[in-house]
């Protein structure tokens, strides 16, 4: 009992402690209900600059915001990234034609049209624009007096038969099938390389408006029975996320009206469910505000916080009403109850929201900007739950108080005979044989949680863009071109650095020919390309098409010759001739596939001397994934490190013994664990959307046990056995527990059907992971208390405990 | 042409060039041995051989040689000592083997094909360039200075002579600035009569020849007229004797003597032929099928001395092409592109193929199909072209 000892030699010093904030207790106390009236009025102010400031935040997306910058792979990437415009940020819009073939007439004025709608987009690269109607694509054709060629849509075209004919004949000749012509001939591709910024306005492209416009002005004007649309691209994708993310907004209404009616529900008073939900309204407003005046913005993955912030707002208020009711029913005015309701939970509920805060703080170590600024968002928002539901609250409660048979009718419930059976029932947790066998189905089902959850997996799994559902449009347009075209849309990409002026030099030509041999052999590996593959092509175009001299030569003019052809794809180097992207396309963006290529290039660094052509990762959507993976997964055990060591430490202040810690923390590492093995279930990766739902779980899941355990507490100081003060624990506070944990699960689990996919994982994590907080902090915590804590120790403190417990609940109230 | 135009081209520009590439490589093909690889099967391959009834062995891009022992069902790559890309095959015996490719490479197998040698590169083919093009200008010089020096000369005779002298100047200066960038001509194609006589074909006109099984490689281009120094793209042997080789710019040379001296044939086209199929009508007698860019097929059956054109009924350049032991006719080429013509028939039939990819060489399987190499890898067909999907490729 070594603690034990050390508690005791502290003891004085603690009873300082306890009467310094027991004082500044009555002192803030004073100044906030003693100007009732000022405080209401600053409130307002606030609340309406910050609700007038929040209004006009508007989702964004940025590519930066959501890549780890500092990770080598994109730290290599956005150092060269202006040199290397091929490999950009491009639109594809496939037009298909759902009668016959595209060689009709009708199709190719269609094609015509939309190719002429998407040039005249501000921000499309209108020199890049490619489709059968653009002159930059052109057949060729070696005959034996060289090369011929000519546009796809020749000069002379009046749609007629032969015209048509002629069209047709272009495009086999063209090398455009499986490119910009469907393998089945029903479907073409409009190509449109955007720009960085805007050109008007120079600023940066807003993908969320050329994504709208792409819409506006191809989707809605000509898809019809005959004409389908598909559209694909980076641009594209932040469109949806941007336009999926707003529908959040409806979520957040219908999250409301739940809570509202399970409020009114469970306190029985209207007054009280509508001054819960407005301060919790309140809250979230000037989260956002302060968000906004910090200079961060909403982005899909912060927009998780308002609903968090909601829900703790109403977890902490029905906390604040449950005491305030208490406080009424004892006999109370309506402020005598608010400043008790005050009193008692201005400690607890502190703690509870610092360590929150402080758990979300955490996120920090992340060096992804998007989790940043959520972790940032989220300390915001439980910091403004203070204020608003922590003081605002009681204070407009002690104006409005609660209905005579709101308390009635919470008595009623209390005593009657069912809950009381219901509570009387809980107690059974805390037999020592319950509590055994309940440590030891925990201890079952952690180890089965580790072992199960060895096989999760790092990033995404599924097909598409990740972010967005299976079956949402733009996965289904992402399928629609990955079945009928020769493209991969995972694209891994390599930096090849040489010397200057020596990417088109035999030394390079060699490396990365051999690299090209190398990587395609490795698993998961559909194709590669570069600035070498284009020109072995045309190397043998130059000599009549024989593919027996598709290969690198030493001979400098040959290569010269082979890189300055019209043919030549764009983009496959920069001007300074000392940088060339080699293109992996890739199987599928999962983790292991990744990872496969990531260790391959570094085997072939390594196996291979290249001299001064270095070979750089990485770029491409799927580099970008290689590299987010990693950061990630260094990050998952280093964030879950400190978000227990903070909670853990945070907790220890609070009551001051590590056994309390146990009793607390415990439940939460059970919790994560089966969260991890519920996501190797559901087979949801670890990603920079489910990597800070753990943080978050951890951080709200630990009120649940400092609000439990500091009740219990409370009981064993008055001397209560275990079993009595679980009982009484139950009747007070257990209820709000319960009601705390499914409003939150309810604020959440609205996600659940949000059209991005990542916000449904969060929310289908995150409720998952407040209602097993809820169950392990009523269940479990007192199993663990029971072999934890020994209670007989309280009974030394009884004295200074029954003067605190004189101040708490027994002082009579000035005023 | 092209090659024509820029090999003249090539000269000037090489003056005004700042320089070729270092001569010292970081990652030199040629040196690099090939790379063990699992889509060895499945790399770009340009020509197949047989090594005896049920065994091949195919050559390609990035120095793969791969074998087969089971009539082209299981392939294993081979062990080169070099990564350039590979041509041409022959074996002459089951166990002797020699392959050829770019950087003027000749390897040479005597295990059946599972470890190769080095038996000539670029660079010391290079020596043989430069001595070559050095006697034939002396050749044409002595030639000018008699004709100079003999007042009865024809003044047009001397004129001709001024321009092969400034023509064989300039083939020096070409094969010099090559050498000076490196082995940089590729080798097209290789065949042996037998262990010890073996000729390979390649580009700028060269034809070597050896009579000791490569120990000594001899370039004998002058033994052609040439003198433009057209590629040469495959050479095959007749069952009479005669030697056929296909080439750039309408080019048909013929030996009757065993490689000895060549004459030119002219079938009367411009273009390149990359292929002669013969199809023998007898012991040996046999037709002459030439063919090579956008579908140009032509016929000779006395021996090349007359030629027809016939219609392919493609535009699609033809690249390869065998007769079937059941005397089908057989042709392969860009594009997927497959030419069958039955036995007793004279208009071919296209197959439908749905793979567009190249393909390059062909052989008949002992069990009646047909092997086919090219982009992509090893493929099979049946006797009419049709693609057989072979599920043991895949794995």
């Amino acid at each position: 009992m070594n603690e034990h000892h050390v508690k005791d030699s502290l003891k004085g010093a603690v009873d300082e402690v306890e009467n310094v904030i027991l004082n500044a207790e009555t002192a803030i106390e004073r100044v906030i209900f003693g100007k009732r009236l000022w405080m209401l009025l600053a409130f307002l102010l606030v609340t309406v600059y910050l609700a007038s400031t929040a209004i006009k935040v508007r989702p964004d997306a940025s590519f930066e915001k959501m890549v780890p910058v500092n990770h080598p792979y994109i730290a290599a990437y956005l150092e060269r990234k202006d040199e290397l415009t091929g490999l950009g940020n491009a639109v594809r819009i496939a037009v298909e034609t759902t009668e016959g073939d595209i060689f009709t007439e009708e199709y190719m004025e269609t094609l015509r049209q939309i190719s002429d709608e998407i040039f005249f987009i501000p921000g499309v690269n209108r020199s890049g624009v490619k489709s059968l109607w653009t002159p930059n694509i052109r057949w060729g054709e070696v005959t034996e007096e060289g090369f011929t060629g000519g546009t796809i849509i020749p000069d002379d075209y009046n749609g007629s038969a032969e015209s048509l004919a002629q069209v047709r004949a272009n495009i086999m000749k063209s090398g455009q099938v499986g490119n910009l012509v469907a393998n089945d001939f029903r479907s073409t591709i409009v190509l449109a390389p955007l720009m960085e910024t805007h050109p008007d306005t120079g600023e940066p492209l807003n993908f969320g408006s050329i994504s709208r416009k792409l819409e506006e002005l191809v989707r809605d004007k000509y898809q019809n029975d005959k004409i389908k649309i598909h559209m694909t691209g980076f641009a594209k994708v932040m469109g949806d996320l941007i336009d999926g993310a707003t529908q959040v907004v409806i979520f957040f209404l219908i999250a409301i009206i739940i809570t509202l009616v399970l409020f009114y529900i469970y306190s029985r008073s209207l007054r009280a469910s509508v001054i819960v939900v407005v301060c919790s309204v309140i809250a979230v407003l000037w989260q956002i505000g302060l968000v906004k005046v910090l200079g961060y913005g909403l982005d899909p993955y912060s927009m998780l916080i308002p609903f968090l912030v909601f829900a703790i707002g109403v977890s902490h208020g029905v906390q604040m009403i449950n005491a305030i009711m208490h406080g009424k029913s004892e006999g109370r005015s309506n402020e005598g109850a608010a400043r008790f309701a005050f009193r008692t939970l201005y400690v607890p509920g502190l703690t509870a929201l610092v360590s929150d805060g402080i758990g979300f703080a955490t996120l920090m170590v992340i060096q992804i900007q998007v989790i940043h600024d959520l972790a940032i968002s989220a300390s915001v928002g439980v910091m403004v739950v203070i204020l608003t539901n922590l003081v605002l609250l009681p204070i407009l409660m002690s104006y409005i108080g609660i209905g005579k048979k709101a308390i009635s009718r919470m008595k009623k419930f209390e005593n009657s005979g069912l809950y009381h059976k219901l509570c009387e029932f809980s107690t059974i947790y805390t037999r020592p044989v319950v509590a055994r066998v309940l440590i030891v189905l925990a201890g079952v089902a952690l180890v089965f949680g580790i072992w199960y959850g060895q096989d999760l997996k790092i990033g995404d799994l599924d097909a598409g863009a990740p972010e967005l559902r299976a079956d949402s449009r733009y996965n289904l347009d992402n399928k629609f071109i990955v079945d009928n075209y020769t493209a991969s849309t995972d694209v891994f990409v390599v930096m090849v650095k040489t010397p200057d002026m020596k990417c088109v030099s035999y030394d390079a030509y060699s490396s990365v020919d051999l690299f090209e041999w190398v990587m395609a052999d490795v698993p998961g590996v559909q194709a590669t390309f570069s600035l070498v593959n284009a020109s072995k092509r045309f190397i043998a175009g130059n000599n009549e098409g024989n593919p027996k001299w598709a290969t690198v030569t030493r001979n400098q003019w040959v290569l010269n010759g082979s890189v300055s052809g019209k043919a030549m794809p764009p983009g496959l180097m920069n001007a300074d001739v000392n940088l060339m992207p080699v293109l992996i396309f890739l199987e599928d963006h999962k983790a292991d596939t990744l990872l496969t290529i990531t260790a391959a290039v570094e085997q072939f660094n390594e196996d291979y001397d290249t001299g001064d052509i270095e070979f750089v990762m990485a770029a491409g959507n799927s580099g970008v994934e290689a590299a987010t993976n990693d950061v990630v997964k260094q990050a998952q055990y280093k964030m879950l490190a400190w978000v227990y060591g903070v909670v853990s430490f945070l907790v220890l202040l609070a009551f001051r013994s590590f056994r309390a810690v146990l009793c607390i923390i415990l439940p939460l590492a059970l919790t994560s664990v089966l969260g991890q093995a519920l996501m190797t279930f559901l087979d949801i990766g670890v990603k920079v959307a489910t990597l800070p739902v753990i943080a978050l779980g951890v951080g709200i899941g630990v009120d649940y046990g400092i609000y439990i355990y500091s009740r219990l507490e409370s009981y064993f100081v008055r001397g209560y056995n275990l079993h009595d003060a679980y009982f009484q624990m139950l009747k007070t506070t257990g209820k709000a527990v319960s009601f705390t944990g499914l409003t939150l699960a309810i604020g959440v689990a609205t996600w659940l059907w949000s059209p991005i996919k990542f916000q449904g994982d969060m929310g289908l994590m995150l409720t998952f992971m407040f209602v097993m907080n809820m169950f392990g902090a009523l269940i479990l915590l007192p199993a663990l208390v029971h072999f934890l804590i020994p209670i007989d120790k309280y009974s030394k403190g009884k004295m200074d405990q029954d003067r605190m417990n004189l101040q708490l609940g027994k002082q009579p109230i000035t005023d | 042409m092209i090659n024509f135009n820029c090999k003249h081209l090539h000269s000037l520009v090489a003056v005004a060039m700042l320089g070729f590439a270092s001569p010292v490589s970081a990652i030199d093909l040629l040196e690099l041995p090939a790379v063990q690889c699992g889509i060895a099967s499945k790399a770009l391959l340009l020509d197949v051989g047989p090594r005896s009834d049920k065994a091949f062995v195919a050559v390609g891009q990035y120095g793969v040689i791969i074998r087969s022992d089971d009539d082209g069902t299981n392939w294993t790559q081979a062990s080169v000592p070099a990564s350039v890309m590979l041509t041409g095959v022959s074996f002459p015996t089951p166990d002797l083997g020699w392959a050829v490719g770019h950087d003027g490479l000749i390897l040479h197998s005597a295990d059946a094909g599972q470890t190769w040698q080095k038996q000539l590169d670029g660079h010391q083919l290079n020596k043989q360039i430069i001595a070559v093009a050095e006697i034939t200008v002396e050749q044409v010089r002595g030639e000018l200075e008699a004709l100079q020096a003999d007042e009865t000369a024809d003044e047009d005779a001397i004129e001709d002579a001024e321009f092969m002298l400034e023509e064989a100047e300039f083939m020096l200066e070409g094969a010099t600035d090559d050498v000076a960038a490196g082995p940089v001509r590729p080798l097209l194609d290789v065949w042996f009569r037998n262990e010890r006589e073996g000729f390979v074909v390649g580009s700028y006109g060269m034809l070597l020849h050896t009579a000791n099984g490569g120990q000594d490689w001899k370039l004998v281009s002058d033994r052609m007229d040439n003198p433009e120094a057209f590629h040469l793209n495959q050479i095959v042997p007749a069952p009479d004797g005669n030697l056929y080789i296909a080439g750039e710019a309408g080019f048909v040379f013929r030996s009757t003597d065993g490689g000895d001296s060549w004459d030119s044939l002219e079938p009367g086209y411009h273009g390149s032929f990359y292929g002669i199929t013969i199809v023998p009508d007898g012991a040996s007698d046999y037709e002459l099928l030439a063919y090579g860019m956008r579908g140009n097929l032509f016929r000779s059956t006395d021996k090349g001395d007359s030629w027809e054109q016939l219609d392919s009924g493609t535009r699609v350049t033809l690249m390869n092409g065998i007769t079937l032991r059941d005397g089908t006719v057989f042709l392969v080429g860009q594009g997927g592109t497959i030419l069958t013509r039955a036995p007793g028939q004279q208009s071919f039939s296209r197959a439908k193929n749905p793979d567009r990819r190249p393909i390059l060489s062909v052989q008949q399987l002992a069990g009646g199909n047909v092997l086919l190499v090219g982009l992509g890898g090893v493929h099979k067909a049946d006797p009419t072209g049709a693609p057989i999907i072979n599920h043991t490729e895949d794995q």
